[in-house]
């Protein structure tokens, strides 16, 4: 490995890690809307009861599944992206418009990320709860959001390192 | 106005072919569009207030649940039975396999009512398959991105519901008057694949030795976990078990236990597919967030409102009203949700429709076969980038292998217009 | 001159939506063009229900019509109101309102807003596919509800409550995934529920009212005769949007029964059997939300139980 590889490594790797650790969490998130949603349609026809929280917690699942997986989205290539422009130019052209996607999609990952965080806290402070059968404290499901986006802006920072060293960003496997 | 769209589509072209991921540069343009023209608004407030709408919406719940149980599915030989178990059926028919994914789309569309879902759904497992088959690549895309639409138009449907709240119709005639449309469009995708096959024969794959009736008969019996499990689905939703969303839940426990029950699904494999997923779902959740946001952003900026209010000041005849408004809802889909377009732009475009002497209902279907266009219509089109993720294809080249399909809604529309009882036809059949 | 985005949620015809334009009128003739509120129906800001008077103190719009019962997650005391039987009538409310309407504009200023008028809705209504005589029909029947007072009384009368996103409901109507829907006559008019379910039972059981709030930055921008003349325009029109409301729900109810709904209202046992389950229901309600009880206290001892 090259001197330019290892340049980085110390943030990329451990990046790359929590990315793939969110990701996994992200997964869990999956299975547990599946198994929540599940039980509520067990509990419904077999002992004429709901499970009041099942909707709500659901739904905060999925907001942590879709955002604990956008670093590694980012990672393997899954977020869509258009290259026409970049496939028609010089490699080295190509290459500095991917360093200037990635660093425009970092603020915009930073400003997602404060957006999310600062409202997070606001619920916090405020003591904002759920408004429908069950009270949960918003604090909670609005922080893994938050956490998920700054996980995306690291992920976003590492892409930009990459770029730097010469790498080219990654795209989805897709079918040969 | 002019200022406020030419920045749109300036910002607009700007972040996404600098090749800023969809999802971010959808909410870097809305925040742009809000800095310039409305400086005095907390755009983060917004941003997080419409971010978490969509994140923790219970309405999406079935999309990321589908998405699961095609990642489980595709673990499983379910791919390969189904094409074993078909093949010698469709050996003789024009266009052969190709069919399937516009079979496909419509059998899950009756389960599903959301478009995306569809497509990534019938996609993971059909299209891989088709394209190592030697199918035509743009015929396979362009098919799966126009039968994925579907997924509105052949109930239920959640826009469907949408939109008869909002125009205070009946859902359930809205659904009914959907099915029709739906068989005619997937019928005509069908015909167009038929006669590109005709006058092509590459574009599908080879025939395989002709075969008895017997082994075409013992072939089927490939199909028979695919029909069970697709058959569980819909009969708990039609059986009173499981709402829509919930539908979607027992599809991935029947996809598990059929996994497991065929020894081709691990534990290991599982959590995998629930990684997969996971990754495709936080590609559509950017979007979705992305989109969502600029839509609303443009709301306040009053765009549609804008439009929609020239075009009633213009005072057309009926046949020119529909075709203006179907230009309308194409360019306004190219840049907003689907969903977002009708809540912002129906109070003016309602009033105008049945004025000029169509019904609710007609409306209503004209509205689902438009914002199913948006589907497809690139930069903001859920089922391209569904497709992108699933074969990694370009937008563009996805874009170009859709636009034969997209063509045909556009000739379907017209043809309701100029038929406007087709949509009652079966609401009254069911009525008597 | 101002202009004002106003959100509402509800759809266009919808008596709240048509009372909130015809305020952005009122408001339009008494200010003498000063104030210029453009009101966006069926949700077309993005806002939804329990974020109105978040969005309200957030300024993403400067005034907005909102659900009281949707904003328990940001103030538990408006939840007063969605408590079972606690104020069955049109003057049941009335009277609630003179010692609770402080307590919402306290709330209101807390969130950085002024409270300018309350609409009630017509009452919650069971509608169902068998019919309701006794508390036995009620056993094990799969109510959707949409918040916790409903979860509560229909459980503590021995029915399944369900909660379901909206979305579900006409399909797993139709499919019978769930026997009954509790909601207004407005909402069982604009599900067309007789596609679905042949009773109306007029239970009443739960009151409900939307306010109408504007942000205090936008308010206090204002010159105080627009102030003035706004404030008035209020006062007067309450009235009349209350009468609206009264009205509303017999027009509603007349065209459930010209679409061949049945609909009853409670037998006096019933009536009894259901107010007398709902009781516990206000006492776990003040323990819960403590700051809520003296209100509610005031009124019962002027009602007169
Ligand atoms: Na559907
Ligand atoms: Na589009």
């Amino acid at each position: 490995m090259s001197v330019a590889r290892a340049r980085f490594d110390f943030f990329i790797r451990p990046v790359d890690w929590l990315s793939g650790l969110a990701n996994t969490l992200a997964a869990l998130c999956l299975f547990g809307i599946f198994l929540l949603v599940g039980a509520e349609i067990v509990m419904r026809n077999v002992f004429l009861a709901s499970l009041d929280f099942s909707w709500d917690v659901s739904a905060y699942l999925m907001g942590a599944a879709f955002m604990l997986s956008a670093a590694s989205a980012l990672k393997n290539g899954s977020h869509v992206r258009v290259t026409a422009l970049r496939e028609v130019l010089p490699a080295r052209a190509a290459l500095g418009l991917d360093a200037a996607a990635c660093l425009v999609g970092l603020v915009i990952a930073v400003m997602l990320t404060w957006a999310l965080g600062q409202s997070a806290w606001l619920s916090f402070l405020r003591g904002s709860t759920s408004s429908s059968v069950v009270r949960i404290p918003l604090v909670w499901p609005q922080s893994v959001l938050a956490l998920g986006a700054g996980l995306l802006s690291l992920q976003m920072l590492a892409q930009l390192l990459r770029v730097t060293r010469g790498e080219d960003l990654p795209t989805g496997e897709g079918i040969e | 106005m002019t200022k406020i769209v030419f920045s749109l589509v300036g910002l607009l072209a700007l972040l996404l072919a600098g090749g800023v991921w969809i999802g971010l540069g959808l909410v870097g343009t809305g925040v742009g569009m809000i800095a310039i023209f409305r400086s005095h608004m907390p755009f983060e407030k917004l941003l997080a207030q419409q971010s978490f709408n969509v994140l923790s919406s219970a309405e999406l719940l079935a999309l990321p649940l589908f998405i699961l149980m095609a990642e489980i599915l595709f673990r499983t030989n379910i791919s390969e039975a189904l094409f074993t178990g078909l093949a010698p059926w469709l050996r003789r028919v024009p266009g052969r396999l190709a069919h399937i994914t516009v079979l496909g789309c419509s059998l899950f569309a009756s389960v599903c009512g959301s478009s995306a879902a569809t497509t990534a759904t019938v996609g993971r497992i059909t299209a891989k398959e088709l394209i190592s088959n030697g199918y035509d690549r743009q015929l396979v895309t362009g098919s799966l991105a126009g039968s994925g639409t579907l997924g509105f138009l052949i109930p239920p449907s959640t826009i469907m519901i949408i939109y008869g709240v909002m125009a205070q119709t009946s859902i359930l005639n809205l659904f009914m008057a959907g099915i029709l449309p739906g068989l005619i469009i997937a019928l005509s995708y069908m015909g167009y694949i038929g006669i590109r096959a005709l006058l092509n024969p590459d574009l599908v794959g080879p025939a395989g030795p002709s075969t008895s009736l017997m082994f075409k008969l013992r072939a089927l019996k490939d199909l028979g976990p695919l029909l069970a499990l697709i058959l569980v689905v819909i009969g708990s939703m039609y059986g009173g078990i499981a709402s829509p969303t919930e539908a979607a839940a027992v599809g991935v426990a029947g996809s598990i236990l059929l996994g497991f029950f065929q020894r081709t699904l691990t534990l290991r494999g599982l959590l995998e597919a629930g990684r997969d997923a996971a990754n495709s779902c936080a590609m559509i959740g950017l979007i979705m967030v992305g989109a969502m946001f600029l839509s609303t952003a443009l709301g306040y900026l009053g765009v549609p409102n804008y439009i929609a209010t020239s075009i009633e000041s213009w005072g057309l005849p009926p046949f020119a009203l529909i075709v203006v408004l179907l230009i309308f809802y194409i360019l306004l889909g190219m840049v907003m949700e689907g969903m977002g377009c009708i809540v912002m732009t129906l109070p003016i475009t309602l009033p105008l429709i049945t004025a000029a002497g169509f019904s609710k209902m007609w409306f209503g279907i004209f509205l689902v076969i438009v914002i199913e266009m948006a589907q497809i219509t690139p930069p903001v089109g859920f089922n391209l980038t569904v497709i992108q993720r699933l074969t990694g294809d370009s937008i563009g080249r996805i874009t170009r292998a859709t636009v034969p399909f997209f063509l045909l809604m556009v000739a379907f529309v017209l043809v309701l217009a100029i038929f406007p009882g087709l949509v009652d036809i079966v609401p009254n059949m069911l009525a008597e | 001159e101002t202009k004002w985005d106003m959100s509402v949620v509800w759809p266009e015809g919808n008596f709240q939506a048509k009372d909130a334009v015809a305020f952005a009128d009122k408001v339009r003739d008494v200010t003498k063009g000063d104030v210029d509120i453009t009101v966006h129906v069926g949700g077309a800001l993005g806002i939804k229900g329990p974020e109105g008077m978040a969005a309200v103190r957030d300024q993403l719009v400067p005034t907005a019509e909102i659900l009281m019962s949707q904003q328990v997650g940001d103030a538990p005391a408006l939840g007063v109101e969605s408590l079972p039987f606690l104020a069955p009538t049109l003057s049941d409310l009335a009277l609630l309102h003179k010692f609770y309407r402080p307590k919402v504009e306290e709330i209101a200023a807390s969130m950085n807003q002024k409270l300018l008028y309350m609409v009630p809705w017509p009452g919650q209504a069971v509608f169902s596919k068998k019919p309701i005589n006794t508390l036995d029909d009620l056993k094990g029947m799969k109510i959707r509800v949409v918040d916790a007072n409903g979860q509560a009384f229909f459980k503590a009368l021995g029915a399944a409550p369900v909660q379901m996103p909206w979305g579900e409901v006409v399909p797993a109507l139709a499919a019978g995934t769930i026997d009954a829907v509790t909601t207004s006559s407005s909402s069982g008019v604009d599900g067309s529920f007789w596609e679905f379910m042949k009773y109306m039972n007029t239970f009443n059981w739960q009151a409900s009212s939307d306010i109408l709030t504007v942000n205090l930055d936008a308010w206090n921008a204002l010159p105080e005769k627009d102030q003035k003349a706004i404030e008035a325009a209020a006062r007067e029109m309450e009235g009349q949007f209350w009468l609206n409301s009264r009205n509303e729900d017999a027009t509603k109810i007349a065209t459930l029964k010209e679409h061949g709904v049945e609909v009853t209202a409670p037998s006096a046992e019933l009536k009894a059997d259901l107010v007398e389950k709902s009781k516990p229901l206000w006492v776990a309600f003040e323990k819960r939300v403590p700051d809520a009880a003296p209100y509610i206290e005031n009124y019962l001892t002027v009602r007169g139980n």
